[in-house]
């Protein structure tokens, strides 16, 4: 009789190390599939925008997968697109200077993470909730600073407007060549620093990790801040692009943002995952999107199949929970 | 054999827990490069001791000593650094890292920029796994090694703390027999680099193959310390039970009816293999085993709060269906749970709504409850049993213990049931209420019901039963009758 | 050993410390109400009063059934957009078929089949419900305005229609006869029959309630169909005071709602939580918002407050379980 674990256990296993190899397999086979569904898909163009938007939220995906590797979520930073853009517009139009309206701007970004991690690491309050709850008071009050109207920007930077529109050599958006950087470092911080280990451990296994000396007070609190600055890094390339600070900004983001990465094989539960899985299921996202746009299939249709996503992905997630 | 130093002694440790004296003052000294076992019964005070060892619990008095000097062991991370390692059941490893980073989990070898030195990490895990002759590739994410070579993991770690002691509870429980002699193998290893180890387990044919030395404890106290080579298995068995019955069992019910419940083949995905058994009306079956055995695992799975793979449960002829507990509850069958305040208790409800919980429908019409008959019901439980509690309306999270199991067994006696399963109905109750527990188990008998016991404790195995089955890995080991039952024939068939 | 403290007494189980909630509940809401009427005089006004009852009315309909989940220690996030879905299918079946009943019928019969696809989802899917509901509400929303981009006018003006949202019975609106009359029906069977036992029991040790012979998965998904089901007869009432079924509708009510019964004393945990904690909670949120809209303030605030008081609602929940956890030593 097997001692270690049951055939659902082995099966499960299996099926995770296939996770990030599949989803690589599944991106590319949706690439293929639009490729010929749509005479639009395979051009540069269209291939470049893709790049663009799958930049944006691939930034956002980042530090949103810190988190949950920690442990913690943050549903949140959708409304985060709206709020950081207010600083930013609005300093950019009184100074004329894009690079004076990014400090304000992160700092909220900064500031809002703060906050949230706080009121869960010392005022133990789930994250799911606090985030919850901020999703709507951030969104509230964007509604209510700008009255429900788009402020336009009037400073004509150009810097700003190349950030989110620019492509170097004519396809290489500005922004890819940022998400690229983030990736990169990042990644690294997973991997060869203590404190990337650490985020492992303490997300796998908090008592543990306690009881080694790390501090997942500590930990967490600084994944919230990170994952709020990334998620400013995302809202200032999109209020590039919307260019201007919209209150619409964001909706449904950070929907997209988690079930990609719960896709991507970044588990709810903490402990596991990675970037390059997250970016698998950042692209898969974005291939389908970008497909279902391409083939007139309405934002309300794409609304219903993220929806449908993420109940498959998060209950693909519980069951391989499940087998471990 | 050179002369082996005394490492790791405690001298007169003793501990409390709210109502019970989990450790009497005991000593216990563990020598460099020797095997030494620790046996007892379950709540002999074998894991109170290693959990103090380990930093999780503090001592209330007593000494610990270190290579002769005085210690304290105020946390986990004070026992690690002192050289002191303990290797629980749940296995404290983080499942999403690496095998290496597991091994150097308190600190990573950096290089001079900060950064992780994997190159050196990886090498210096390879470097002990050899040492003690494992081959797994220290990259390997640890959730996906089996449970065995987790075990590894943890010894690895504690190599890579230069740990002169390592404890081990309770090891074997999950290993297949090919596994346990690695394991073996590997504390060899562990003994003849110096270290010494402290092995928990109750079973004596592993004792008796790989120990030196053995400390027996029973009921808190150290019975004796023995040199393997100098004494034989019985002499431990009687150590750890002798002694004396002294409680009486009130026993009136006599004479068995029908046969009421069938159990055939029954197994389960991860524990029971082919359990079959059958209880009569008025009589009481006491199912005894040790840590592990799967006592707990056999009662869910009667009652259907456990999927089962294979096997057949009948209650008075009719086929129960596998895994409802609906379906259970309708055929009669009553289940109180090892585990009052997890999963039998609602603590947020009162003592009243707590007992009649599965008998509502008695007390309403069309849904309606009538909260009069119900209360009435009740309260005459509450008599009968003398449950100690202000109302019935009282939060019954606020009763003590007993009064808690007294409340969940009124709950089953105030329903027509034809089979109650009982698992440790006297587990953490004091002396007093448990008499009246096993007046009400004779009760029940009396009544008609087949009633099984589930116990550790063999003074109220051998007082309630009449018909004992010994259970030990997942299987029933045993099947003893009141009259020829004795507590070395019990234990011999728990262990084996 | 246990300590003997509070509870007890004549009235109820832990009698003391629930009571004791709901007073201090009805002394924030009065004070709320002090406060605004200083702000503002016509608050007390008999107009005013039933304006904010008649509004309230949706929610605390709603409220109803999140109450019963959040006992059995589940939640529905889905039930702002279920709202809108439900004006827009009402509306659009009353145009097709001239028929009130049947509109109704439809808009209830989503509000039944939503509720039964998240209990599945929850049960046999083992999918969290905060989750599993966020991603209904994403499925709906999306849903409605695939059906319908722009708003569903009312072609046909019936009176019943006209009726459900803005007619009268005596003095009183018809929309606060149907809160009254469900929320007594369901207090009755929330606190006296096997049903509402049987919930409690579910959220608070779903184990021991198994052993008690309740099937937990069926009484679920039930109460996912009930909550659902009430939060679709606000959708009706919504869209027949609004005369017509709009698409972008509902849209914060859930966080409302949830804020509001955690506010009064429901917990997340499950096993606890009454009625007429929830009817005292979701009061004072409306009065908040009646107040910002009497004040003059700008109504966005309105989910501003849902959100923080969402916050502050769960944080005060964690702190009065951890002080019931001191009160026992065992």
């Amino acid at each position: 009789m097997q001692s270690s674990g049951n055939i659902q256990q082995g099966f499960f296993k299996r099926v995770s190390r296939f996770n990030e190899l599949g989803l690589l397999v599944v991106a590319v086979v949706l690439f293929l599939f639009f490729s010929f569904g749509s005479p639009y898909f395979f051009k540069v163009k269209n291939l470049s925008n893709v790049l663009g938007q799958i930049s944006l939220t691939m930034i956002s995906a980042i530090g949103l997968s810190l988190l949950l590797i920690c442990g913690e979520v943050d549903i949140s930073i959708g409304s985060l697109q709206a709020v950081v853009a207010l600083p930013l517009l609005l300093v950019m139009n009184a100074t004329g200077s894009f690079w004076l309206g990014v400090v304000p701007a992160l700092l909220t970004g900064v500031l809002v993470g703060l906050i949230n991690g706080l009121l869960v690491t010392h005022l133990k309050i789930n994250s799911l909730i606090v985030t919850l709850g901020m999703f709507y008071l951030l969104r509230g009050f964007v509604y209510f600073a700008t009255g429900k109207v788009p402020i336009s920007d009037r400073s004509n930077d150009s810097f700003f407007f190349q950030l989110g529109n620019g492509k170097l050599f004519g396809f290489l958006p500005l922004m890819a060549i940022v998400m690229i950087v983030i990736f990169v470092v990042f990644v690294f911080i997973l991997r060869q620093t203590t404190y990337g280990r650490r985020i492992y451990a303490v997300g796998g296994n908090p008592e543990v990790a306690r009881a080694v000396g790390m501090s997942p007070e500590r930990l967490k609190l600084s994944a919230f801040v990170i994952c709020s600055l990334l998620a400013s890094v995302s809202a200032i390339l999109l209020a590039s692009r919307l260019n201007s600070a919209n209150h619409l900004a964001g909706q449904g983001f950070e929907f997209q943002v988690v079930a990609a990465a719960v896709m991507g094989g970044v588990s709810l539960s903490g402990g596991v995952g990675t970037l390059v899985g997250a970016f698998a299921g950042v692209l898969i996202f974005g291939l389908i999107q970008n497909g279902m746009g391409l083939m007139s299939v309405g934002t309300e249709f794409q609304l219903v199949v993220t929806g449908v996503i993420i109940i498959a992905a998060v209950a693909v997630d519980a069951l391989r929970n499940q087998g471990r | 054999m050179s002369e082996r130093k005394i490492i790791l002694e405690v001298r007169n440790i003793a501990k409390e827990f709210p109502g019970v004296r989990a450790l009497g003052g005991v000593d216990l000294s563990v020598l460099g490069g020797e095997v030494h076992a620790l046996v007892g019964e379950n709540g002999a005070g074998k894991s109170t001791l290693i959990k103090i060892l380990a930093g999780v619990y503090q001592k209330d008095s007593g000494e610990i000593l270190f290579e002769g000097e005085l210690i304290e062991l105020h946390s986990a991370h004070d026992s690690l650094r002192r050289g002191i390692k303990v290797v629980f059941q749940e296995l404290a490893l983080i499942k999403g890292l690496s095998v290496a980073e597991n091994v150097f989990l308190e600190s990573f070898p950096l290089r001079r920029n900060r950064t992780i030195d994997w190159k050196t990490m990886i090498a210096s895990t390879r470097e002990i796994l050899d040492s003690i002759g494992l081959d797994l590739d220290p990259m390997e994410q640890v959730g996906r090694l089996t449970v065995s070579q987790q075990q590894m993991v943890e010894i690895a770690r504690a190599l890579s703390h230069e740990a002169k002691v390592v404890i081990m509870d309770e090891p074997t429980s999950a290993l297949t027999p090919n596994e346990i002699s690695l394991l073996f193998d590997v504390i060899r290893k562990l003994k003849g680099m110096g270290i010494g180890i402290l092995y928990v387990s109750h079973k004596l044919e592993e004792v008796f193959e790989l120990c030196d030395r053995a400390t027996v404890f029973r009921d808190g106290l150290r019975i004796s310390t023995r040199a393997i080579a100098e004494t034989d298995q019985k002499e431990i068995v009687t150590d750890m039970v002798g002694r004396e019955i002294t409680t009486l069992f009130p026993r009136t019910h006599t004479g068995r009816g029908e046969k009421v419940l069938d159990v055939r083949g029954l197994s389960t995905a991860e524990k029971l293999k082919g359990v079959s058994l059958e209880v009569h009306s008025g009589e009481v079956v006491g199912v005894f085993g040790l840590l592990g055995a799967g006592r707990t695992e056999l009662a869910k799975a009667i009652f259907g709060l456990d999927g089962v793979t294979s096997g057949a449960i009948t209650v008075r002829g009719a086929r129960l269906r596998p895994g409802s507990t609906t379906h259970s509850a309708h055929a009669g069958l009553g289940l109180l749970t090892e585990d009052r305040k997890g999963e039998g208790l609602v603590l947020q409800m009162s003592v009243g709504q707590n007992m009649t919980l599965p008998s509502l429908r008695e007390f309403s019409t069309a849904g309606y409850i009538r909260r009069g008959a119900e209360s009435m019901r009740a309260q005459s439980f509450v008599q009968q049993l003398s449950i100690k509690t202000p109302s019935l309306k009282h939060k019954v999270e606020y009763l003590s213990g007993g009064n808690q199991q007294k409340v969940l067994l009124a709950r089953w006696l105030m329903k027509k049931l034809s089979v109650i399963i009982l698992d440790e109905p006297t587990r953490g109750i004091d002396v007093g209420a448990k008499v009246e527990i096993h007046r009400l188990i004779d009760e029940l008998a009396k009544g008609g019901l087949a009633v099984i016991v589930m116990t550790s404790e063999m003074p109220e195995l051998l007082g309630v039963s009449d018909r004992i089955l010994v259970m030990s890995n997942g299987r029933i080991t045993g099947e003893i009758g009141r009259a020829e039952a004795t507590q070395e024939k019990i234990l011999a068939a728990a262990i084996a | 050993m246990a300590v003997n403290t509070a509870g007890g007494g004549k009235l109820g189980m832990g009698s003391r410390i629930i009571l004791f909630n709901e007073v201090i509940l009805v002394s924030v809401l009065l004070f709320i109400c002090v406060l605004i009427s200083v702000g503002s005089p016509k608050f007390f006004s008999s107009t005013n009063v039933l304006n904010v009852l008649r509004d309230s009315s949706m929610d605390v309909i709603a409220a109803i059934g999140m109450t019963m989940l959040l006992i059995t220690g589940e939640v529905d996030l889905s039930i702002g957009s279920l709202v809108a879905f439900v004006g827009v299918i009402t509306m659009d079946v009353i145009n097709k078929t001239h028929s009130v009943a049947l509109g109704v019928l439809a808009g209830l019969g989503l509000g039944l089949l939503t509720g039964f696809i998240n209990g599945v989802v929850r049960t046999k899917l083992k999918v969290n419900s905060l989750i599993g509901t966020i991603a209904m509400m994403m499925v709906l929303r999306g849903g409605v305005y695939i059906y319908r981009v722009a708003a569903v006018q009312n072609y046909h003006s019936l009176d019943a229609f006209f009726q459900i949202g803005n007619g009268y019975v005596g003095f009183l609106p018809i929309p606060i006869l149907i809160m009254a009359v469900l929320y007594v029906a369901f207090l009755f069977l929330v606190t006296r029959t096997v049903v509402g036992r049987r919930l409690y029991a579910s959220g608070g040790n779903a184990t021991a309630a198994r052993i008690s012979g309740i099937n937990v998965d069926r009484l679920k998904i039930a109460t996912f169909m009930t909550a659902s089901l009430l939060a679709a007869v606000a959708g009706v009432i919504l869209v027949s005071r609004m005369n017509s079924g709009q698409p972008n509708s509902g849209q914060g009510f859930e966080i409302s709602v949830v804020a509001g019964v955690i506010l009064g004393g429901t917990g997340l945990g499950g096993g606890e939580g009454t009625l007429i904690g929830t009817l005292i909670g979701v009061f004072i949120l409306k009065v908040i918002n009646n107040g910002i809209i009497l004040l003059g303030w700008n109504q966005d605030l309105q989910i501003v407050i849902a959100g923080a008081v969402l916050i502050v609602a769960v944080y005060l929940d964690n702190k009065r379980k951890a002080a019931r956890a001191r009160i026992i030593t065992t």
